[in-house]
């Protein structure tokens, strides 16, 4: 048993998706399991992202989004309706601050370009006036969305679903999950900072994430162990837009419209990563009520504020 | 790091969470709950012809321990009622009729407490048992150690166990009953190990093959069972040509009340009390009634093999179990059974099943006896016969929501003689018998 331990050796994959670097390591008895072991990890990652990116057109979500802007209804499969169900739990337990419908103010607000300054990105440079605000606050709320089997209906027009805090959460468990059900016992799966992990080094030491300063990305403010934990940050330093000096964060609010104040960044640790991505969104929505809800809810985390 | 205490919210984003296609497939691999899970069951069972009732309870808590430990306590009662057979009598035309201990002598209850804790290690599972159980006239302590490897990437196990009872035996002496013995005290104890390999064939379909042995010695008989020989008789009843009828003699004085009578109004105590194991002594020298007497070592032989295949098609999976029990007593066996479960979805499941039978008597046993055997061991009870039996079995169960589970449970057995394959041995229609049984239990998840 000991010694089967110490013949399993780490394999790392580097990849691009969801808009972020990712790393998937195992540990398998031999490059060849490791490699179909990866693949088929990554496979899932790929899947996910074609199928709920905002980015790309044509795909489930863009359809989806689609019936949301006229006001229609669409049928959808067991995955997405399983993912609106867990966004209702969150709305449900952040009451109302977490609100997937809050997709629409990206049509105003624009992180698309990771930390933009007033010369890369002159669209950005000005802030929505209140008016524009005040029409798209109009055409959000998760009550204007109904689930009825595998059919999702849009109760309002000019609708938009943005499963940010989810979907890249959710991929990292999803291929946490398809590496162990390949018997993969210890390894490590970061999709830009949404990391879970499928199990402990072979030795049962756990994996040390290192959470950067927000303010000083090149400094470490924590380190959090992870066993077969999720860990997921939100409001780190890489999407915030800067306007006259003033930084905003990229999380908006869905009841005023506006970019939240009050915490810099906040890291989660949870049972799963997609619980921690959500979490720590919710904890940024809740401003400065972020923390006393986390610790509530009885998760470790880090913050800043 | 200190155990997170879950609050209500933790659990409300967990539950939906697990829901996730992409996280619950994973985990309902074999990972240790977080949970701690309380399980209840009721079951009833009714055997036809005024025989036994039995009704059980059982309740059960399973939680973690630490990282990789995992607890599960049970406590089990059930209570027996009603009439078992005891002896076998001749009628005149030489054909032998059950007599049944009337419904005083049997009102049984049994306790059981089981605790058993599991270490879930990377490829292996480790667990240990530690058991009681007792009767009126019956205690057991027991336990039992299990280890299975995982290697070939999970894909192959390996499971060794062992285990072992003492037990305590002896007849809880009513003097108020005609047949009883006084008092006996025996000791048996058993030892069993067991091997099994099991192999996940492909996605869809899985194999185990398990070989236990098991070694049981002392006192096996059973001290209120008795065997009609016909030359330990006073007289051959037979020889009167139906005019002198035991059986219905016996048939008679049971139908009428008067056996009742006579155990109710305290004769059958006071002749007990004052001339102890008179009534049990007579009845030997006269009526030929001998005590059940068994070898005092039995070794048996199990193997299975099991099979269970999925069919993505229609969202079920169909177990098949074959198991051939050889037996040093001569009872040996053969079970086959089917069982599919299939989802209906909306958290429905329905599991019909049947299950078929059949046994070889031992050495030892025949209905009645003309003659003690050079071996010396006689024994008349039902269950060491030649017979076959088919079981037919349904559950339904529905889980609401994620945490509560509510199973049903039927079952229809029914025992004949000439069920037996491949040649009748010592059995008789007199044994037959069918019961139904019902169950409830449910599954609660905290």
């Amino acid at each position: 048993m000991c010694a089967s331990k110490t013949q399993l050796s780490p394999s790392h994959f580097d990849f691009k998706a969801m808009g972020s670097p990712c790393t998937i390591t195992v540990y398998a008895p031999n490059a060849l399991d490791a490699i179909n072991v990866i693949q088929k990890a990554t496979v899932e990652v790929i899947r996910l992202e074609n199928k709920f990116s905002r980015y790309i057109k044509n795909n489930v979500l863009d359809n989806v989004n689609q019936a949301a802007k006229q006001g229609s209804y669409i049928d959808v499969d067991d995955e997405f309706i399983s993912l609106l169900n867990y966004a209702d739990t969150c709305y449900q337990q952040s009451n109302g601050l977490f609100d997937i419908t809050a997709g629409a103010l990206r049509r105003i607000w624009d992180f698309s370009q990771p930390n933009v300054s007033l010369k890369n990105c002159p669209p950005s440079n000005t802030l929505p006036s209140d008016t524009d605000i005040k029409s798209v606050l109009q055409h959000i709320g998760w009550q204007h969305v109904k689930i009825d089997n595998n059919r999702v209906h849009f109760l309002t027009q000019n609708m938009a679903l943005d499963f940010g805090g989810i979907v890249k959460e959710y991929a990292a468990d999803s291929a946490a999950n398809i590496c162990a059900s390949q018997g993969i016992k210890h390894g490590l799966i970061n999709l830009g900072g949404d990391i879970k992990a499928i199990g402990p080094h072979p030795d049962g030491a756990p994996w040390k994430i290192n959470i950067r300063d927000a303010d000083k990305p090149t400094q470490y403010k924590g380190v959090i162990d992870l066993y077969t934990e999720g860990l997921a940050t939100s409001g780190d330093y890489e999407r915030f837009i800067k306007i006259d000096g003033q930084r905003y964060s990229h999380i908006l609010s869905p009841k005023t419209g506006w970019p939240v104040k009050g915490l810099t960044s906040v890291t989660v640790k949870a049972p799963q990563c997609v619980i921690a991505g959500s979490a720590c969104t919710i904890a940024m929505l809740m401003e400065h009520d972020g923390i006393d809800w986390l610790n509530a809810l009885g998760v470790e985390c880090l913050w800043q504020d | 790091m200190a155990a997170i205490k879950k609050t209500d919210a933790l659990k409300a984003l967990m539950g939906a969470a697990l829901a996730l296609p992409g996280i619950s497939a994973a985990a309902e691999q074999g990972y240790r709950s977080e949970d701690i899970e309380i399980g209840v069951h009721h079951s009833e069972y009714t055997e036809s012809g005024d025989r036994m009732t039995v009704k059980a309870d059982q309740i059960s808590i399973t939680g973690p321990i630490g990282r990789d430990f995992e607890g599960n306590f049970s406590a089990i009662r059930d209570v027996t009622s009603g009439a078992s057979p005891v002896v076998n009598f001749l009628d005149g035309d030489g054909n032998p009729h059950q007599f049944l201990e009337t419904g005083a002598s049997i009102k049984d209850q049994r306790d059981i407490y089981e605790g058993t804790l599991t270490h879930y290690g990377d490829n292996s599972l480790s667990s240990i048992k530690l058991g009681t159980s007792e009767e009126d006239d019956y205690t057991s302590d027991y336990f039992s150690l299990s280890h299975r490897f995982d290697f070939n990437r999970k894909l192959s196990s390996l499971t060794f166990g062992y285990g072992h009872s003492d037990d305590d035996v002896w007849n809880s002496y009513n003097p108020s009953v005609l047949l009883e013995e006084p008092s006996i005290f025996n000791t048996r104890k058993k030892d069993e190990f067991n091997i099994s390999f099991g192999q996940v064939i492909n996605k869809n379909t899985t194999f185990q093959l398990a070989l236990t042995y098991v070694d049981s010695s002392g006192f096996l008989s059973d001290p209120y069972k008795k065997a009609f020989v016909v030359d330990e008789a006073f007289f051959d009843f037979r020889e009167l040509n139906g005019y002198g009828d035991i059986a219905g003699l016996f048939r008679f004085l049971v139908e009428s009340g008067i056996i009742q009578y006579l155990n109710d109004s305290g004769f059958t105590e006071f002749t007990n009390q004052l001339y102890p194991g008179l009534i049990a002594a007579i009845s030997e020298a006269i009526l030929g009634v001998k005590k059940d007497n068994r070898p005092e070592k039995r070794e048996q032989w199990i193997s299975l093999l099991r099979m269970s295949h999925y069919f993505k098609s229609t969202n079920s999976a169909l177990h098949t179990d074959y198991r051939y029990s050889d037996d040093s007593w001569g009872a040996y066996s053969h079970t086959l059974e089917f069982k599919w479960n299939i989802g209906l979805g909306l958290g429905w499941q329905i599991s019909p099943g049947v299950r078929f039978y059949s046994q070889h008597s031992a050495f030892f046993y025949d209905t009645f006896f003309e003659t003690i055997p050079d071996h010396g061991y006689i024994s008349s009870d039902y269950r060491l016969a030649g017979f076959g039996a088919i079981s037919k079995k349904l559950e339904i169960s529905k889980e609401f929501g994620r945490d509560f589970t509510v199973y049903l449970h039927y079952e229809e057995y029914e025992r004949q003689y000439d069920y037996e394959q491949g040649g009748q041995t010592n059995g008789d229609p007199l044994d037959d018998y069918e019961f139904t049984a019902f169950s409830v239990s449910f599954d609660v998840r905290f």
